[in-house]
């Protein structure tokens, strides 16, 4: 088990902590509480992907099923975001893109290969969702700072994270070789989603009174 | 994979991640200035609702004083001739009574007339902010409860716009109200000048004072100065020990509303 391993697991670790505690105190915004399911949900897959490869050389089931969360995720996130006709769309793509992913994972990728098909859509799709947010918060600005605004904070590190993944997509899919330095970027891009996920959801919390 | 595979992977990364940072950064500037124009917008909307509900107010206190004007104050006059036409040759004995109830419907009449003058706004409109004031310190030093020394700078005069005249005209009759009811104040200061764009109004008493801690914030005198305060966009302290009187200092912007 490598150091950067130990280090990207106690960062779960810690946030998902925080934010379950906070989900029982009644204190996270149920679209935010979402984030802390999926934190939590990711930090139980990556020791049992650990664990797997360890036990049986290959742990890529587990990927596959963290990517449908992730739609997932980003489905009840944004959904609750927009309203209308807009909501919609959004659940509409959300629903396309998991079906998608169950069909590529199934059929075309399988589940002994890590899910790099399922990843470049999810980044279409997160990016996409990112984008049509920002746009509503053009449309609609409130009085709230910039900064203390959590959706401000994840569609900037969706941005990020989903530019980053999608643009690894070359390497990922094996027709390249990895470079060393776009796995410390992945690595980074990871660490930087779960702070920036983190930073909603402490934004998001009510105040005590 | 081959060395310039590598590097078109790395131009084309760092020109999206370059374009990325652009683009977020140009979010973040267009997001403030439709913020700042939005609070803009709502600052506008709260100053038309603020000035139509001083309107509301002041057509209110208008109509009270017309119907004090012309059906009590009308009443009281009729009640008054009636009262001098009456034949007292054959009543020596309810003379002196008769009198008195003359004289108490006379001062009736005319406080009831005083009332509805300063009740009504649209004085301010007819003869300016000052001499009102003026009228309002001649009539608590008439009272004999109170004596007021009032001060104005001149300069200040046409400085203070119709709108904020009426409010603060309002407050300082606010003021003497609250020194009459609870103070037990036997003098009192009045002062109006201008500090640094400001119109400074200082209010002094030598009552009994009162605990600030306990006197709630929504009392009614204490919160109707404030809310008028807030009105004209002004700020209030009010400074006060059992005891040792009262100090109110309202400074209220000159130049903008």
């Amino acid at each position: 088990m490598t150091a950067r391993f130990v280090v990207y697991l106690g960062l779960l670790l810690v946030i998902s902590s925080a934010g379950l505690f906070w989900v029982r105190q009644h204190k996270v915004a149920s679209p935010f509480s979402v984030l802390v399911a999926f934190i939590t949900l990711v930090f139980l897959g990556e020791i049992i992907a650990k664990l797997m490869a360890l036990q049986y050389r290959y742990n890529a089931p587990i990927y596959h099923i963290i990517s449908w969360c992730h739609v997932g995720t980003l489905c009840l996130l944004y959904s609750k975001q927009f309203k209308g006709s807009r909501k919609k769309i959004i659940l509409s793509l959300s629903l396309f893109t998991l079906l998608c992913c169950i069909i590529i994972s199934t059929f075309w990728n399988g589940f002994t290969r890590f899910p790099i098909t399922n990843l470049a859509l999810l980044s279409i799709l997160g990016i996409g969702f990112a984008l049509f947010h920002f746009l509503q918060m053009l449309q609609h600005p409130t009085s709230t700072p910039l900064l203390s605004e959590p959706m401000f904070w994840i569609n900037t590190i969706h941005l990020i994270f989903f530019g980053v993944t999608f643009f690894s997509w070359p390497f990922l899919s094996g027709y390249f070789e990895m470079p060393k330095w776009d796995v410390y970027l992945l690595y980074f891009a990871n660490i930087l989603l779960y702070s920036g996920y983190f930073r909603a959801i402490y934004l998001s919390k009510t105040p005590a009174k | 994979m081959t060395g310039t595979n590598t590097t078109f992977f790395l131009i084309v990364g760092t020109l999206t991640f370059s374009l990325l940072i652009v683009f977020i950064v140009y979010f973040v500037l267009l997001y403030r200035k439709m913020q700042m124009s939005m609070l803009l917008e709502q600052e506008k909307m709260r100053q038309a609702l603020l000035k139509a509900e001083i309107e509301v107010r002041e057509q209110t206190l208008m109509q009270v004083s017309q119907e004090l004007h012309d059906n009590l104050g009308q009443l009281t006059s009729l009640i008054s001739i009636n009262l001098k036409m009456l034949d007292l040759s054959n009543c020596e004995r309810d003379k002196a009574r008769i009198s008195e109830i003359q004289g108490l419907v006379s001062q009736l009449t005319h406080d009831i007339k005083n009332l509805s003058y300063s009740l009504n706004g649209e004085r301010v409109n007819q003869f300016g902010w000052s001499p009102l004031i003026e009228r309002e310190v001649e009539r608590m030093n008439r009272s004999g409860l109170v004596s007021i020394n009032y001060s104005l700078t001149p300069s200040l005069i046409s400085k203070v716009s119709t709108d904020k005249a009426l409010t603060l005209f309002r407050i300082i009759q606010e003021l003497f109200n609250n020194t009459l009811r609870h103070s037990k104040a036997t003098i009192c200061t009045l002062h109006l000048d201008e500090k640094k764009q400001q119109l400074h109004l200082q209010y002094t008493d030598n009552g009994q004072g009162f605990d600030p801690r306990q006197v709630s914030s929504s009392s009614n005198g204490h919160y109707s100065i404030k809310k008028r305060c807030h009105d004209i966009s002004a700020t209030i302290t009010i400074d006060s020990q059992p005891g040792n009187g009262i100090l109110v200092d309202i400074y209220m912007p000159l130049t903008k509303l």
